[in-house]
């Protein structure tokens, strides 16, 4: 009997154990977290490599071996300059051609960044600042290094965007562009309908500024990445840790282009008059014809009503966007994220992701959706203008007058009150 | 004594929770990489080698050669012709991912130099900015496999009474999508040399598929009907070269061409391959 | 016969059956400690400022009336309760209590009354409550149209306005997110519903709380009092990112009211970016 209440005594003291091992202990000993390298780009994008060539196995051949060690010593290299260049996720760092300043107007600003980065630390009163911006708001969908592939993406069709190609959208610039800083600042003020981007309206204006600052540095980050990994897995030269060289080559054409973003941004000419009710009917009546016409070819993939049905008569379209087209089915187990589908937006919902005003929609026709399958309409990349200006704004009016159409819509119904019982 | 056990316990699940058995990235040297924050902008010499290191060459030589399918020629699938059939369904287009000729030539093979910084003969450079055509007709890209120097200009033609776009995202460039009307065409200067054939699709008809080829130099042929190419004034020195079909990529046509290459000295004056024979299992 | 105890570890410095008695009024008096606390905490905490948020609306002080009455009633019960279970542990406390245990069948009177007085108690406030819960849900003013229609969505609140031609379902509807603009003293009308599951549309300084269920338009009226911005929340766990599903309610007057709508109509309408626009 004397022995049974020592141990007794002991068991919650183990179990006490147990809870503080299992909540201290990881936290305790975790380490910051980190940026990924993009191997899953690599992969897909040069077709020829397999993860199989990052791995060294026992036995093989000496020139086997002697490649497969370059390339393994070139992601080393990669990833000291993406560490030399841009930091950690809680420490990032920008060199001094990058940094916004007196002399860079260009450049990044290392202080809405740092605000944005890092883990989440509340202000202590009203009056201090929120930290670790990104982790408190993006980083569960697009992940900690931008990669579009945080904890709840698999579960997101769309799939979160992937900064790291500096591929967008939806923005006012040109097909090849770079969104402007006010693009990237309307998407997160007003979120994507249809996706399950919400809105960060109520967000303070300082801080919607710093996340759109961090997302153009993961960007920035992520493509100087592809530009390195490019000359060392496809072009099979090494990567010189030569500061001069670095800024040149990989990192600063890709400042450059988001520089160049805010001349790119496309401007209506003036939409023709549709004052009257009549001069609208007109508009639209020549949007419906120009959408099912040869010319504008809207109809393969919307469909001829609108309903983004027009590939479904089609079994060999490969509806796929940039970001998933190179993803094998047979090979399934070599992306984070499975293979999804692009479908072409059905016209009559009236769920617009890059914005429902008239200018939007201009924008969408003219230059087309980058890294989706829609193709512009307007004049750019050399080309002539498949459609006026004025074909462009007949098709607007069409395309906005669908989801209104009668046979749209089962009848709106407006709600009807409870009948008061006394 | 039971307590011991639920101690152990204890500790091997917090062992099990915390540790990592992802396998990380390769690490940053951290100080090689203070280094790099520390350096001055300025100096690189190793640019100016690479300047100087094109050396002179004065004898040229041709390479010639021919691939052959070794096997029953396959009867290409007819496509299926989903949309615009009244403009499209009249050319009985079919699969062109593997063409070959009546007599065995395996065409579409792409052959191209793959040492970097080649000498360039100087009859190249009349060409050397010339406008390089790329035609949408009769619902297919004419040439299949179109290939161009970056110092030419692509245009993107439509020839058909249809309109077509041209899908293209080269690696490490510009990507381009442009919208072309009944005789539309769309210029476009490419930035950078690619290592492979750029795949070119139209979203608008899905069958349709070709390959823009644009590099640094003009040493790229690709193989005719019967199979056959030649390269032109190649410098006179051990070149390597790479082989690529569009379905292998890289076609190993020999054991001893390690990825679809092959080194090869070129001799002043003609120099020829003969015949390759390519196995229809490199191909399926 | 009582069981043999196991022996209390040592260092408890006392005799077992002075241990046993103080322990046994410990537990009495902490049990008297939960009504006291319970009744202070009450007391401190409006004071402190966490109570309900200002009311605003026109039928706030029906729901608040009803609500301080069913406090009152339950904390008067609860303090009796707990008071009873004070007197009781400390009365017959084995320690100290010599009686002996009686074994009685129950008092059937005593059921009696303490099922039927509950009863009567609840039957009172579902009475009592009638009237305050079909002024909110029932009793719309006449002739009212919906002002709004909210779309609740994981995790955001598509708003929309009729626009100009006061109907909804047309070209010039007026599309918002999150911040909810209505004119002050006016009855409005939402017409709420859900995209995608269960959400609840909780205007706390309204005192309104309705739940937007999937497939179902809801109307939902209030009518606000006071200019100024207040919390739109959700207040339905509705996913992982319910905690960001949060609204602002802005009250102004009618003027500023149709100007907003007028300025919201004119960007939606935009053929221009406004800062192009401006540079021409």
């Amino acid at each position: 009997m004397q022995t049974v209440a020592p141990a007794a005594a002991f068991r919650p003291f183990a179990g006490g154990l147990l809870a503080l091992v299992l909540l201290a202990g990881c936290n305790a000993r975790s380490e910051p977290p980190q940026f990924r390298l993009n191997m899953q780009d690599y992969l897909e994008m040069i077709p020829s490599h397999d993860p199989a060539e990052f791995r060294i196995a026992r036995g093989e051949e000496p020139d086997v071996l002697e490649e497969k060690q370059r390339k393994i010593k070139g992601l080393e290299m990669i990833s000291t300059v993406l560490f030399a260049a841009f930091g950690t996720p809680d420490d990032p760092y920008l060199l001094n051609e990058v940094q916004k300043g007196d002399d860079n107007e260009n450049g990044l600003d290392l202080v809405a960044i740092e605000r944005a980065a890092g883990p989440v630390r509340p202000g202590h009163d009203r009056s201090s600042r929120q930290r670790g911006l990104y982790r408190l708001h993006c980083a569960h969908c697009h992940g900690i290094s931008g990669d579009g592939a945080g904890p709840t993406a698999v579960f997101l069709n769309p799939y979160p965007r992937d900064y790291r190609q500096g591929m967008f959208k939806f923005k006012s610039t040109s097909f090849t562009a770079k969104p402007t800083t006010a693009d990237l600042k309307r998407i997160i003020l007003e979120g994507i309908p249809g996706t399950a981007m919400p809105s960060f309206a109520l967000l303070p204006n300082d801080e919607v500024d710093a996340l759109v600052e961090y997302v153009k540095y993961l960007s920035i980050r992520g493509q100087t990445e592809l530009n390195m990994a490019i000359v060392l897995l496809s072009d099979e030269s090494e990567i010189e840790l030569d500061r001069t060289a670095i800024l040149d080559e990989y990192l600063m054409p890709v400042l450059e282009q988001w520089t160049a973003a805010e001349d790119a941004v496309i401007q209506p000419p003036e939409r023709p008059a549709t004052d009257t009710p009549q001069q609208l009917a007109a508009s639209i009546e020549a949007g419906r014809k120009l959408f099912l016409s040869k010319d504008a070819q809207c109809a393969q993939c919307h469909g001829p009503t609108g309903l983004g049905d027009g590939w479904l008569t089609d079994t060999t379209a490969v509806p796929y966007d940039d970001w998933n087209k190179q993803k094998s089915p047979d090979d399934i187990d070599r992306w984070l994220l499975p293979r999804q589908e692009l479908r072409p937006r059905n016209l009559r919902l009236g769920i617009y992701r890059g914005g429902r005003r008239p200018v939007d929609l201009y924008r969408r026709i003219h230059a087309g959706i980058q890294a989706a399958q829609m193709p512009g309409a307007g004049p750019g990349q050399g080309s002539e203008a498949t459609l006026t200006p004025e074909q462009i704004w007949h098709l607007v009016d069409y395309v906005r007058s669908l989801p209104y159409a009668d046979e749209s819509q089962p009848k709106h119904t407006e709600i009807t009150l409870h009948k008061p019982r006394n | 004594m039971h307590y011991r056990w639920t101690i152990a316990a204890a500790v091997l699940a917090g062992i099990c929770g915390c540790g990592r058995s992802v396998v990380s990235d390769p690490a940053p040297d951290e100080k090689l990489a203070e280094a790099i924050r520390k350096a001055q902008s300025g100096d690189s010499e190793a640019e100016a080698e690479a300047e100087t290191a094109v050396a002179t060459v004065t004898e040229w030589g041709s390479l010639t050669g021919r691939f052959v399918f070794d096997g029953q020629p396959p009867t290409p699938a007819p496509l299926a012709i989903t949309r615009d059939e009244p403009v499209c369904g009249r050319h009985n287009l079919v699969d062109e991912s593997l063409v070959v000729g009546p007599d065995g030539g395996l065409a579409n093979v792409v052959v191209f130099v793959n040492t970097r910084n080649v000498p360039v003969h100087p009859d190249y450079e009349a060409t050397a900015n010339d406008k390089v055509t790329f035609d949408n007709e009769h619902c297919r890209f004419e040439p299949h496999i179109l290939a161009l120097r970056t110092s030419q200009t692509l245009v993107v033609h439509n020839s058909d009474p249809v309109s077509h776009n041209s899908n293209m995202t080269p690696l490490g460039d510009a990507p381009i999508n442009p919208l072309l009307s009944e005789k539309g065409a769309a210029e476009h200067q490419f930035k950078r040399s690619q290592n492979a054939p750029v795949p070119v699709t139209c979203s608008i008809h899905p069958w349709m598929k070709g390959y823009v080829f644009p590099r640094d130099n003009p040493y790229v042929a690709v193989t005719d009907d019967q199979g056959r190419f030649t390269i032109e004034n190649l410098p006179a020195a051990d070149l390597e070269f790479q082989v690529w079909q569009e379905r292998p990529g890289p076609l190993v046509a020999k054991p001893e061409w390690k990825r679809g290459r092959f080194k090869f000295k070129i001799a002043p004056g003609d120099n020829d391959l003969g015949e390759i024979q390519v196995s229809p299992d490199l191909l399926n | 016969m009582r069981k043999p105890r196991p022996a209390f570890p040592k260092g408890m410095g006392k005799a077992p059956g002075a241990w046993r008695k103080s322990v046994g009024k410990f537990w009495s008096v902490l049990f008297l400690l939960v009504p006291v606390l319970g009744v202070a905490l009450f007391w401190w905490a409006p004071g402190a400022g966490y109570w309900l948020p200002r009311d605003i609306s026109r039928h706030g002080h029906q729901i608040d009336h009803l609500f301080y009455f069913v406090l009152v009633l339950t904390g008067v019960v609860f303090v009796a309760t707990e008071g009873v279970l004070f007197w009781f542990l400390w009365r017959y406390d084995s320690a100290t209590n010599r009686d002996p245990a009686t074994y009685m069948h129950g008092s059937h009177n005593l059921e009696v009354i303490w099922t039927i007085l509950p009863a009567a108690i609840l039957l009172f406030i579902a009475i009592y409550q009638m009237n305050a819960w079909a002024d909110v849900k029932m009793r719309a003013p006449p002739g009212m149209r919906p002002t709004v229609e909210v779309t609740a969505r994981q995790f955001e609140w598509r708003l929309r306005y009729p626009g100009p031609d006061n109907r909804f379902g047309t070209l010039d509807d007026i599309h918002h997110v999150n911040d909810l603009h209505v004119p002050v003293d006016t009855d409005i009308l939402v017409d709420l519903k859900s995209m995608d599951v269960l959400h609840d549309f909780f205007l706390p300084h309204l005192r309104i709380k309705q739940d937007a269920v999937p497939g179902m338009n809801i109307p939902v009226w209030f009518r606000a009092t006071e200019i100024g911005t207040y919390d739109l929340v959700c207040a339905e766990l509705c996913g992982w990112g319910h905690y960001k599903m949060k609204g602002r309610l802005t009250v102004e007057s009618r003027e500023a009211y149709g100007k907003w709508l007028a300025d919201m109509y004119a960007a939606q309408q935009a053929t221009q970016d406004p800062q192009a626009a401006e540079d021409r």
